[in-house]
């Protein structure tokens, strides 16, 4: 961060756009030829009886969903920040990366945790996406915690 | 080689400019005819579902719903923030598209900051124990 420019509220933005849509292009070819379109809707669960049985068929069924759609992303987001370019393909098309307060590539540790926090925080409320304009170092909540900064790069 | 890099950034700007446009576009439509007090698609709330309890977003993707249909009161009694954050939304967008380097000074002054975690403690405060 020592002398770095940061990134831009705009081009983090862009960038989560462009990894959402990659991840969400991966998770559709995925999820969808195994299970459907419709467990997107729940259409495929709303004409059966809501007793034990279906219960768990249904929970046994989005065990897998679930696993793919949220833990997929995280796993995705850890990877490639944990590579040498420090960002996710979005962050790389939008020209920055994440680096820690003295400039280095985040520990894997901290990479786990800022994107834990940053999924889960999402996960209570999407408006904390708007936290990186209230600040003065354009940082978010999960920024914060692991004390790092996203730059041009 | 000047004339290459130019044409790359100018790309880079217009490519970053368009996926803003499309996404607003997107957003805009998407809940225009899409009610998710209806539809049930959108997103949810964990706080609501694990506590009972409404966080200052609770509600804000109907009143953003209603806005669009014009339906002000109704915007209003699903989540009055919904007006305040559409401001910074419009202006964050605007920004974005039209300024070449948006630097949002205003919103990171010391007393808006607090201004604003103030408002939003104090809505979601009032609005769980009214």
């Amino acid at each position: 961060m020592l002398n770095s420019t940061l990134a831009g509220f705009g081009n983090r933005f862009v960038a989560q756009i462009i990894d959402s849509l990659i991840v969400g292009f991966l998770m559709s070819v995925t999820i969808i030829p195994i299970f459907g379109i419709s467990i997107f809707t729940g259409g495929g669960f709303s004409g059966l009886e809501p007793d034990e049985a279906t219960g768990l068929i249904v929970a046994a069924t989005l065990v897998p969903v679930f696993i793919i759609g949220f833990v997929g992303p995280i796993i995705y987001e850890i990877v490639m920040l944990n590579s040498s370019k420090q960002a996710t393909l979005g962050k790389i098309i939008m020209k920055i990366r994440v680096e820690d307060e003295t400039g280095q590539k985040l520990t894997l540790g901290a990479v786990i945790g800022r994107t834990l926090i940053k999924y889960l925080s999402f996960q209570f409320c999407f408006l904390l996406w708007l936290w990186p304009l209230f600040n003065d170092k354009e940082q978010a909540l999960h920024d914060i915690v692991v004390k790092d900064f996203v730059v041009r790069g | 080689m000047n004339n290459l890099l130019l044409t790359q950034a100018t790309s880079y700007v217009a490519l970053k400019k368009a996926l803003i446009a499309l996404t607003a576009i997107s957003v805009v439509l998407f809940y225009y005819f899409s009610d998710p007090a209806d539809s049930g698609i959108g997103m949810t709330c964990w706080i609501n579902s694990i506590t009972g309890w409404q966080c200052w977003g609770c509600g804000g993707q109907r009143a953003f719903h209603q806005l669009l249909h014009g339906n002000f009161r109704e915007a209003l009694q699903f989540n009055a923030l919904v007006f305040p954050v559409l401001i910074i939304l419009s202006y964050t967008l605007m920004a974005e598209l039209f300024h070449p380097r948006p630097s949002y000074i205003f919103l990171r002054k010391r007393n808006i900051q607090i201004i604003t975690l103030i408002l939003v403690i104090s809505f979601t405060l009032l609005r769980n124990l009214i």
